[in-house]
């Protein structure tokens, strides 16, 4: 679980995680406020990025220490509290029964709460992008629930430090061989979950990113 | 007597940017191709007004122009895929001071 700055919502989110997932790692992305802290008393694993480097970089970093740790599944969550922690277990049962690697949460197969009409439209155009770069037929892109299998976590390498992450990991994913399921999710929009998240400008900054890191090595 | 030290600049130019290919292959192409046609420039001006006639560009010195702009993004982009470049050790510097300084959670033993 990446964290910046989410001192107001972690504490709330990992209370409501705990009972699903035996083993909890969240990386503090160089936070000025006390995320940390209240992840630890709530019984996470603790990391802290000494520099806020962005989102991709502290899943690379909650990743690798999962790895390390003897991990067998990793499930990736957004710290603002916008999952549902029961979509765990959904994510957990599509694995099992797909016999997938990878299992991407989609929101538009499950369903999602106050949803802006943009955002809306900007992820189903971030599928479609996908659809034609990758040629994966996924229905929601950009979706922080996630699960990898060790052997899935073990290959992938995470490039892109900010929020293009999330295509770069398909893009990726797209060209490994991997199974790859979706699973029904469902997204709660909150005041909160939409001050944190990105704006419509981010996309080109993803954009950007995804395509200068083509460009060197 | 300009021409000798302006060659030897842009031979300079070239030579850095075919050394880039590592980092980026697509600079270490251009530039050394870029500086190619200005050292032809700086060796026969007159080249530069036909060129620019053909290219439709006005004034030969119009196209010195443009090609010192091209070789100008050029070497910015290669600062800039060099502290991309950084920026990629820093993380990997990040990344391990953290699990090097990891809290785990009370009663989980840490296995390194």
């Amino acid at each position: 679980m990446p964290g910046f700055n989410e001192g107001p919502m972690i504490g709330k989110t990992l209370a409501s995680v705990t009972p699903w997932l035996p083993n909890i790692v969240v990386v503090d992305d160089g936070s000025s406020d006390d995320t940390a802290e209240i992840a630890a008393r709530a019984g996470a694993h603790v990391l802290r990025h000494a520099i806020n480097l962005g989102q991709g970089a502290a899943l690379g970093t909650g990743i690798r220490y999962a790895l390390l740790q003897g991990a067998e599944l990793i499930v990736t969550y957004d710290a603002d509290g916008q999952h549902r922690p029961e979509d765990i277990e959904v994510l957990l049962r599509t694995q099992r029964e797909a016999g997938a690697d990878v299992v991407l949460g989609s929101r538009f197969l499950g369903g999602a709460e106050n949803m802006p009409v943009s955002r809306r439209w900007l992820l189903k155009l971030a599928a479609t992008y996908t659809r034609m770069t990758t040629g994966l037929h996924l229905t929601d892109a950009h979706n922080g629930l996630r699960l990898f299998t060790r052997a899935a976590a073990e290959r992938m390498r995470i490039r892109q430090n900010r929020m293009a992450h999330a295509s770069e990991m398909l893009e990726w994913l797209g060209s490994s061989g991997l199974r790859i399921a979706e699973s029904p999710v469902r997204i709660v929009y909150t005041d909160y979950s939409l001050a944190k998240g990105q704006s419509f400008f981010s996309s080109f900054n993803i954009l950007w990113d995804l395509w200068s890191s083509r460009l060197y090595q | 007597m300009i021409k000798l030290p302006l060659i030897a600049l842009l031979l300079f130019c070239a030579l850095y940017g075919w050394r880039q290919r590592p980092l980026s292959p697509i600079v270490g192409f251009l530039t050394p191709l870029t500086c190619g046609v200005g050292i032809a420039l700086v060796i026969r001006p007159d080249w530069s007004s036909e060129a620019a006639r053909l290219l439709g560009v006005g004034r030969g010195a119009d196209l010195v122009l443009y090609v010192w702009t091209a070789i100008s993004i050029l070497v910015l982009a290669n600062i800039h895929f060099r502290l991309r470049a950084y920026h990629s050790m820093i993380t990997l510097l990040t990344r391990e001071l953290a699990i090097l300084n990891a809290k785990p959670a009370e009663g989980a033993p840490l296995e390194r």
